[in-house]
């Protein structure tokens, strides 16, 4: 019996070597470990093996069994291996994908969501506010007196009873203060109204961010310093600020600040907008005290940023929602 | 402001290249607009202004400004004038009835004069500055304006009806004729400041002098005014009249009555060298008593605490001094006294303001790190943003419109009950409405890419809508989408998917959306109510085919109106994790063909209220409507499934309930049942 286990093993073992293809091994599996295979036709000889040499003999058989399906495991390997690769389905690889239709954001609605990631970053916090205003949110409480030239009614849209489209989002600033003790670091971004003739650089409405930052000890520096580090995380770690004095009747001192970017290719100046430290007039129309609260301010439109960045020649590309133009961004 | 280098550098000590006045005044506060190089040495430089600095709207104000910043020496004209003439005041008398309104009026004499073109040096001035040479008065006069900032008027004294000014408001309906080419005749305002003669108005007060009494050719004897008016009042009468001067320009920004005088001297001294004349002695003059002069004091500390850098006092006050403040150390202060030019000085953070621009913006330090305190999430922002991205991923492109439309597309979809919000100032413009819906705004984009050969387009905008309830104003943020719908009523359920996957997103998959049919919204045809937890937050449905057609739209097109806007701040739901199933669903597809009006809701509520065991989900698979079937009638294929947690559920033994089903659907609803089959 053992002699039967011994010629099983080394027949199957040298017929296995000789094995070269898939039908080849399937048949010397059939042959050897299938369900009418010799492993199996062994058993019933069992019955003969005298008792006392049964232990032996099956433990011998079942190294046997082992020797033969780890060599099959290693042969099914080896070919699997080295077989051809078959030719799979006839597909033309070069056929066009099927789009996938994912739609698209605005351009502007990108940038600013871009600018809100960088300032957040920097602890602000996104407010917002009415676009219908009163005339003391959008002018009074901003320093800006009845009398001002910012209040004709040429360069604003005032609707009935004392109410108006805001022509800037310093609103905001002044309703998050009213309703806010400091300190706080908010920014808003929305819509602002001005009355305009439609052309490649004007617009009747466009997009603001504004800034306000309201602290103890709230300096210039720490304005420039923010200005500098938003223009260092969203134009490139070239980008540069520089500020120069202006007036604003809402921040005092005021600057105008320019960024430079990377336009078309090259680092370029751009005029952003205003900033500057917070008016105390402002201050006290908020119920803020100016003597123990300091902040800074500043403003620009999201326009204007987007349509140097991606070269965009006329605003009202914009607004026209041509969906091959929105497509690009 | 057009500036000439040259005409600058006759006030400076040494001078400036027009380059360095350039980078100076910039570095003041006064960019570069433009630049031209004209005949000569000379180079025309436009400098923005800004509106607080009136007095830098002259050469004079501009060389006092680089004199500050570079520490050159200022040289300011020192005129005199030699009166050989009788005292003016027994030629000409003024009464100055409006002392607020006109703080100070002079009136100076030069009889005799010769009206004839100006000298060459003269005419050049004026070119150089964009400026057309007239004759020798008018231009002297124009002259001083762009020299000091003080604007004057010189009247033919012959052609006032009387020797006699008055300063008063005019008339109601006072006709008036303003001088140059192609005026005409006006009507003045009780608001409007006049300067009269004993009969009426010859000119209007620091905008515009009046034809008859102009200075001719023939002219001979002059009436010289300077003086000093309210800018808001120069401000309003020239916007209504739509008359804006040189002159104007400058009183709007302030002239203080203390620098009249220097003015009214600088020009008659230039009349008499350039058209000769006898000068009457002295000024008639009419105001109330000079302000007194403006004293602020500034806090060295509160200076260096709000700007951020350490000055020492003595540079402060070396700075100070420069711009002609007359600082003085006192204690723990600096006194000043405000120059008469510095009309925006009035506070310490006025002064701290001019320590930083004397020491330039680019004297503050940038830091390579700053202190923050960590600003929590925001779930506004984050529903905001998941709910972008979600439309994105489902191929909406984001538009953004004007939130202004016409009458006509905000009447369509003006819900009930409401009244337009109209812009009260827009003259003939078209759009004067703030648009209640942005479906207007939608629709005519969708049309306009289809016009551009865009077709097959998902689009969606998130803005604000107004109208006005019940006397008051609404603004409502929402979310609109619309697209084009290849068959009505799938893509109907394509858009109802989206608006479902949305509410889930924001509150949970435990929020139940129920779509309830409803047309009060005139504009959907048909059209359905958003409702999630009792609370309608929006509608959708197919556009109306006459209000697609007002957009040239022929084809169906779906849209959802949401103010999916008020349920963002409770983002994000809380999420409790949950097992799934982990035996396998035995599902039965049954056709039942109902009545047109029977809805889905009520074959869903049918099965519903059976309270099956096992029940796991109940489906739309499909519906038809067609001629096998018959008019008036559909045939609807619910998928209902089953799953028992515990075990894999044989196909019979859900026979009892699929029965059940069934027969409640015949009775209930009237159902012809077509087949139950597994599926």
């Amino acid at each position: 019996m053992l002699d039967e286990l011994h010629e099983l093993e080394s027949t199957g073992l040298a017929q296995l070597q000789n094995v070269a293809d898939a039908d080849a091994l399937e048949r010397w599996r059939i042959t050897y470990l299938g369900t009418k295979g010799r492993l199996k036709a062994i058993g019933p000889a069992m019955k003969m093996v005298p008792s006392q040499d049964r232990p032996a003999v099956g433990k011998r058989l079942n190294e046997v069994k082992t020797a033969l399906e780890s060599a099959f495991g290693e042969k099914r390997a080896l070919l699997a291996r080295e077989a051809p690769r078959g030719k799979g389905p006839i597909i033309d690889v070069t056929e066009p994908g099927i789009p996938m239709g994912l739609g698209r954001r605005h351009v502007i609605s990108k940038t600013i969501d871009e600018i809100t990631e960088v300032f957040a970053r920097m602890g602000f916090c996104v407010a917002y506010g009415p676009e219908i205003e009163d005339e003391w949110h959008n002018f009074e409480a901003l320093n800006i007196p009845p009398d001002h030239p910012a209040r004709d009614p040429r360069d604003n849209f005032f609707l009935a009873g004392g109410l108006m489209l805001r022509s800037q989002t310093s609103t905001v600033q002044i309703r998050t203060m009213a309703r806010t003790k400091p300190p706080l670091k908010i920014i808003s971004i929305g819509r602002v109204y001005r009355p305009d003739t439609h052309d490649a650089t004007h617009y009747s409405m466009f997009h603001q961010v504004e800034g306000l930052y309201v602290d103890r000890n709230v300096t210039m520096v720490d304005l420039k310093t923010t200005l500098f580090q938003f223009a260092r995380a969203y134009f490139g770690p070239q980008a540069e600020v520089r500020m120069r004095p202006s007036f604003f009747p809402f921040t005092e001192p005021s600057a105008e600040v320019d960024m430079k970017m990377k336009v078309k290719g090259r680092w370029q100046w751009t005029e952003m907008g205003g900033c500057g430290m917070v008016d105390p007039n402002v201050f006290q129309a908020v119920g803020y005290d100016p003597e123990q609260w300091t902040g800074f301010a500043f403003g620009w439109g999201i326009e204007r940023i987007a349509m140097r960045r991606y070269g965009i020649a006329d605003i009202r590309w914009l607004f026209e929602n041509d969906a091959r133009f929105l497509r690009q961004f | 402001m057009y500036t000439s280098a040259t005409w600058i550098n006759e006030y400076l000590d040494p001078p400036a290249t027009p380059e360095e006045q350039a980078e100076l005044l910039t570095r003041a506060g006064f960019p570069l607009e433009g630049r031209e190089a004209l005949g000569g040495s000379d180079v025309r430089q436009d400098f923005e202004m800004t509106s607080n600095r009136g007095d830098c709207v002259s050469h004079l104000g501009l060389a006092r400004e680089i004199a500050a910043i570079s520490g050159r020496a200022l040289k300011p004209p020192q005129p005199s004038a030699i009166a050989a003439g009788p005292p003016a005041q027994q030629v000409v008398t003024v009464t100055n009835l409006e002392g607020t309104l006109c703080p100070l009026y002079t009136a100076r004499v030069i009889r005799g004069v010769r009206v004839g073109p100006s000298p060459q040096w003269l005419a050049g001035r004026l070119r150089a500055i964009n400026q057309i040479p007239r004759n020798n008065i008018v231009d002297a006069s124009n002259f001083v304006l762009f020299e000091l900032g003080q604007p004057t008027h010189v009247f033919d004294l012959a052609r006032l009806a009387g020797p006699q000014i008055i300063v008063r408001t005019a008339k109601g309906g006072e006709r008036f004729l303003p001088l140059g080419e192609g005026a005409s005749a006006i009507n003045l305002s009780e608001e409007d400041l006049v300067i009269a003669d004993a009969k009426c108005a010859v000119a209007i007060a620091g905008v515009k002098g009046s034809a008859q009494t102009a200075v001719t050719e023939a002219t001979t004897d002059l009436l010289i005014e300077s003086a000093s008016f309210d800018p808001a009042t120069v401000r309003r009468t020239s916007r209504r009249l739509q008359i804006e001067s040189d002159s104007s320009f400058r009183f709007e920004r302030g002239v203080h009555p203390g620098q009249v005088r220097a003015g009214a001297e600088r020009l008659v001294e230039l009349i008499l060298e350039l058209a000769g004349g006898e000068l009457a002695e002295g000024a008639v003059a009419d105001g109330p008593p000079m302000p007194p002069a403006k004293h602020v004091t500034m806090r060295p500390d509160r200076c260096c605490a709000l700007l951020g850098v350490a000055i020492s006092t003595e540079q402060m006050i070396r700075w100070l001094d420069r711009l002609e403040f007359e600082p003085k150390a006192d204690g723990d202060v600096i006194r000043c006294v405000v120059p008469i030019h510095r009309l925006d000085v009035d506070r310490e953070v006025d002064l701290i303001e001019e320590v930083s621009r004397m020491m330039g913006h680019d004297k503050l330090p940038v830091a390579e790190t700053i202190e923050i305190r960590v600003a929590p999430l925001q779930s506004t922002e984050l529903a905001k943003r998941a709910v972008n991205d979600a439309l994105v991923g489902m191929g909406y492109v984001e538009i953004v419109t004007h939130s202004l439309t016409n009458e006509q597309a905000a009447g369509t979809f003006l819900p009930g009950g409401t009244e337009m919000l109209r812009i009260d100032n827009a003259g003939d413009a078209a759009e004067t409405v703030l648009r209640p819906s942005l479906l207007p705004s939608l629709l005519g984009i969708l049309a306009y890419n289809h016009d551009h050969g865009v077709g097959r387009l998902k689009l969606f905008e998130s803005a604000a809508t107004y109208m006005r309830k019940s006397k008051s104003h609404q603004e409502q943020e929402q979310l609109t989408l619309v697209a084009d719908l290849a068959n009505i009523e799938d893509g109907l359920r394509s858009i109802r998917g989206v608006v479902e996957r949305l509410i889930e997103m924001l509150l949970g998959s435990d929020a139940i959306t129920a779509v309830v049919p409803d047309d009060t919204a005139r504009w959907f045809a048909p059209g359905a109510v958003v409702n999630v937890s009792g609370q309608i937050i929006g509608r959708l449905g197919v556009i109306a085919p006459h209000v697609g057609r007002m957009f040239g739209l022929d084809d169906p097109i779906g849209a959802a109106e949401l103010e999916l806007p008020r349920l963002y701040d409770r983002f994000p739901p809380q999420t409790e994790a949950q097992a799934v199933a982990s035996f396998p669903a035995v599902q039965r597809d049954i056709s039942a063909i109902v009545d047109e009006h029977v809805q889905w809701t009520d074959l869903h509520n049918v099965v519903d209220s059976l309270d099956l065991d096992h029940l796991d989900a109940v489906d739309l698979f499909s519906s038809f409507r067609g001629e096998q079937i018959g008019p008036g009638r559909k045939s609807v294929t619910l998928r209902v499934r089953f799953r028992a947690p515990d075990r894999t559920l044989k196909h019979e033994s859900v026979d009892r309930q699929v029965e059940a089903v069934m027969a409640a659907l015949q009775a209930e609803l009237g159902a012809e049942i077509r087949r139950a089959q597994r599926s």
